[in-house]
């Protein structure tokens, strides 16, 4: 292995396995006035396409960023380069998370996609996001005709908030619970959907375990769907439940057979996992998943990937 | 924070990767906007943060506000977490990761600067208490919501837990989230019976609130803890300990403070501070307890003076809680 801090752009850092002689390389690019703060992962012979990875939101970004660094590294190894980026107002990038909204992200997903262009030229890029992004990514690939790997995905905003919210109140409940069995005096009510709406609209963010919920971005995704993102560019899609059950849920069944009565050619995979997005597990547990389950998840991705960007070539 | 200050932004922040043992860490070192005062602040995070920019991107709001302070600051992921290399199993509160927080300021000495305030929550705090316990150059430790007692659930009996957790414990771990899901696990519901009927059983023979504390005596509290507190004290390092009202940790730290604890705090002297919020410190699960951590430990950093470097007295205001060795609630 071989480190490097590079003196003369101080904003960039790289290290390679020597082994593979995969480079990883850490960096801020974009804007002068917000930064993006991103990671590549480069193989080391010309890559035959490349893959941008848009992260879910809130705690499902953090939540689910191992398994995004494990695929960046699992797709290098198959000759593929990787770019993954945090939202300007998330993570370690600039910006304000009340200045967060669909259109920004969307901006955000599109300047990774020149960053990795720029950096290794490759010709085809593809998306894999997760939850919610999924919106984002399905909006960025339109303009880049590419195909898309979606982890979990929201079919449209509205449920994707309503998830969001349902996750306040459930941790309203156990609060109420907890402060009723101890005897620690009066309880707040209740929230309901509705007094949560309210709520965000009247002081412009909701605070859901610590995370901003923030009425721009919550009005920015108002009423998009996966579907309407998409565009009319038929492009292959990959949809990949994560869940015990070994069927394809109600919605998703629903999700693929409009996708694919609009002319996509989706693909779908069922893999263990994805549980307690925004409850997860702590202490002992903090391995987060089982390696069986990260493995089947990166199994199924990068077979896609290859096959979708290498085997259909450029 | 100062409204006078400018807080750093990515332009003033450099990746780096690093080695530890045998894996790659990654980290971000965020450099001083101000005059530099040659001390870098290293945030560790907790259990249940899987990248190192913290719930809400609180590490990076600690790195970029303390930078306009003359601090530089360094957060990074641990290995098996966010961009580091390596696997993680289950952690034990116990064995902290003192060798990848030896390998991070390592990196930071190799750019000049040769002392360090760490601070963490939960397990990042018996994290950053460990490695001030071994670490040259640590000049002072900040700990929010520190665990005291250490759990090692895979290898306790139901029976021992039915005397380490309280009446008000095995509630509060019942509802948690993350306890919900196992629910419909039936190992795991015979388990939480299992402790139940312990609970009960040592209810009835009133045996309870000395069940609770073994006793009368200290022994459910870490060694390891207080070994490290004690090498801390004697190393002249200042510390300070946030505890959330909400929090079991609170409790524990409180109630433990009747021995070895409480002797080691009178011994510190001025050297600890305790500083008691309203809520629950652990997780920094709400933004209103986020902000007001940031707050009192921008106010204790920069009121640490010529410990870190600062020639004068910044500033120190802690808002709504108040420090005392007690640990009362004032606000």
């Amino acid at each position: 292995m071989s480190l490097t801090m590079d003196e003369h752009a101080p904003v960039q850092a790289s290290w390679v396995e020597t082994s593979t002689g995969i480079r990883e390389m850490a960096s801020f690019f974009g804007s002068a006035s917000e930064r993006l703060f991103g990671v590549m992962h480069i193989p080391p012979a010309a890559p035959s396409g490349g893959v941008v990875v848009c992260s879910p939101l809130y705690a499902e970004f953090a939540r689910n960023y191992r398994r995004e660094v494990l695929l960046g590294r699992a797709l290098a190894e198959r000759g593929i380069a990787v770019q993954r980026f945090h939202y300007r107002g998330s993570g370690h990038s600039d910006g304000q998370p009340g200045a967060m909204t669909f259109a920004s992200m969307v901006g955000d997903a599109a300047a990774a996609v020149d960053r990795l262009v720029e950096e290794t030229g490759v010709r085809r890029v593809a998306f894999v996001a997760t939850r919610w992004a999924a919106l984002v990514a399905a909006a960025a690939a339109a303009r880049y005709d590419s195909p898309l790997s979606l982890w979990q995905p929201s079919a449209d905003s509205r449920t994707y908030f309503l998830e969001v919210f349902r996750a306040k109140q459930f941790l309203e409940m156990v609060f109420r619970a907890k402060q009723l069995l101890e005897m620690k005096g009066k309880t707040a009510d209740q929230s309901s959907v509705g007094t949560l709406m309210d709520e965000l609209r009247r002081s412009e963010c909701l605070d859901i375990a610590g995370y901003p919920i923030r009425l721009a971005m919550f009005e920015s995704a108002e009423g998009r769907t996966l579907l309407e993102e998409l565009g009319t560019r038929t492009r292959p899609i990959l949809l990949v439940q994560m869940s015990r059950s070994r069927q394809l849920s109600a919605g998703y069944a629903v999700l693929t057979a409009q996708l694919e009565g609009a002319g996509f050619r989706v693909e779908t995979r069922i893999v263990p996992g994805g549980d307690g997005w925004w409850f997860p597990r702590r202490g002992r547990d903090r391995e987060q998943d089982p390696a069986a389950d990260v493995a089947a998840l990166l199994g199924a991705t990068t077979e896609w990937l290859t096959r979708s960007l290498v085997g259909e070539g450029s | 924070m100062g409204a006078e200050r400018r807080h750093a932004t990515a332009d003033d922040e450099s990746p780096l990767f690093f080695e530890s043992s045998r894996e790659t860490l990654f980290g971000l070192v965020t450099h001083p906007t101000a005059p530099p005062v040659g001390t870098a602040l290293v945030v560790l995070t907790g259990a249940g943060q899987w990248m190192c920019a913290g719930r809400n991107g609180i590490s990076v709001r600690i790195c970029r506000a303390v930078a306009g302070a003359g601090f530089h600051a360094m957060r990074f992921d641990y290995h098996g977490l966010g961009d580091s290399t390596g696997t993680i199993g289950a952690l034990d509160l116990d064995e902290p990761q003192v060798e990848d927080v030896e390998a991070a300021t390592n990196a930071l000495r190799r750019q000049g600067i040769e002392r360090f305030v760490l601070m963490g929550t939960c397990f990042g705090a018996r994290t950053a208490l460990s490695s001030a316990a071994r670490i040259p150059g640590v000049q002072a430790v900040a700990m929010g919501a520190i665990p005291i007692k250490d759990l090692n659930i895979a290898h306790v009996t139901s029976d021992r837990l039915s005397r380490g957790w309280s009446r008000g414990s095995y509630v509060r771990r019942i509802l948690r989230p993350s306890a919900i899901p196992r629910m419909f696990n039936a190992h795991r519901r015979q388990f939480y019976r299992r402790v139940l009927r312990a609970k009960w059983q040592a209810f009835r023979s009133r045996d309870a609130q000395e069940a609770t504390s073994h006793g009368g005596e200290d022994r459910w509290v870490s060694r390891v803890f207080l070994d490290d507190l004690e090498t801390v004290i004697e190393r002249g390092v200042k510390m300070l300990f946030v505890l959330g009202t909400a929090d079991d940790s609170c409790d524990k730290f409180q109630r433990a403070r009747r021995w070895r604890l409480g002797e080691a705090l009178e011994r510190a002297g001025s050297l600890a501070e305790v500083a008691i919020v309203e809520g629950s410190v652990h997780g920094l699960t709400s933004i209103p307890i986020q902000d007001e951590f940031t707050e009192l430990l921008d106010g204790w950093l920069c009121g640490l003076g010529g410990a870190v470097g600062l020639g004068t007295t910044h500033d120190h205001r802690h808002s709504r809680m108040v420090t005392t060795q007690e640990g009362a609630l004032d606000p």
